[in-house]
């Protein structure tokens, strides 16, 4: 994989890198390529820092944004469509 | 094309997802569950139209996302949809994660961050002004790439990098208002 930023290897690092953001809203649920970020990543440890706390803090929002759907709107939704199929 | 029998096996399993993602965008139960049944009623009659192997799930997104656009935004929109400020990069790790100036240590920092309940992390992110909140929602907690963000949101993919980049500086910011606000935070250490 090459660098999608196109200059990850020549950012001054000491600030952080806003480019971490860019690798992981490019392939958020691909295992292969998140090893390739972390990969690339792990040459700066500021950048590996801010890697880090990046998924945790995505994950914390993630976790915490979960409505279970009610059991009376799937029931319905479900009748509906057969209904619909019924229909046709 | 796809098949309207294998309808409701194909698309139930997504109902999760899409109603949470409707409370985040409705802000109300009522308003979700109403916009979920009407996303999938209108998905059963145009799936004869989706073309089986690609993505399903971005589909009913892109359909919830028109849905609620058409129907419930108007009522909806807040006086207060107006841009942010500017907040610089990486708000919340400058001040909670590894950086310099940071106050907690990794342990601690773990802590604070599960100290972020469901009710904080909502009405974060259910604050946020619309164009910054929905690139979030998929992105974050959906799990959408940037082009199918594009593509469910119909915008170019630039847009939606700068709206998650400044929108998730936002959210961030909140959170931290709230730690702040709770006194979450430990006092800084005294300057020898």
């Amino acid at each position: 994989m090459t660098d999608p930023c196109g200059e990850f290897e020549s950012r001054d690092c000491g600030s952080g890198n806003p480019c971490v953001s860019t690798y992981l809203d490019n392939c958020p649920q691909d295992v292969e390529c998140q090893t390739v970020i972390q990969a690339l990543v792990a040459k700066c440890s500021t950048c590996n820092d801010t890697y880090a706390f990046e998924m945790r803090v995505r994950t914390v929002v993630s976790r915490r944004c979960n409505d279970p759907v009610p059991d009376a709107l799937k029931s319905k939704i479900f009748r509906a469509i057969q209904q619909a199929q019924r229909s046709r | 094309m796809a098949d309207q029998a294998t309808f409701s096996e194909d698309a139930m399993p997504l109902m999760d997802g899409l109603y949470s993602a409707a409370m985040r965008m409705t802000r109300n139960a009522a308003d979700a569950e109403d916009l979920v049944q009407e996303t999938y009623l209108k998905a059963f009659n145009a799936y004869e139209r989706f073309e089986t192997g690609t993505n399903l799930k971005a589909w009913m997104y892109r359909i919830l996302t028109n849905s609620y656009i058409n129907a419930y935004r108007k009522k909806q929109r807040r006086p207060d949809e107006s841009d942010i400020d500017d907040i610089e990069d990486l708000y919340l790790y400058r001040r909670l994660g590894g950086a310099e100036s940071a106050v907690l240590s990794r342990s601690a920092e773990d802590e604070l961050l599960e100290m972020f309940g469901e009710d904080e992390v909502k009405l974060a992110l259910e604050d946020l002004p619309e164009h910054y909140r929905m690139p979030i929602l998929l992105a974050d907690v959906e799990g959408f790439a940037y082009k199918e963000i594009a593509e469910i949101l119909d915008v170019p993919i630039g847009t939606v990098m700068s709206r998650l980049h400044r929108g998730r500086k936002q959210l961030q910011k909140r959170l931290y208002s709230f730690a702040e606000e709770h006194r979450l935070l430990p006092d800084p250490e005294p300057v020898s």
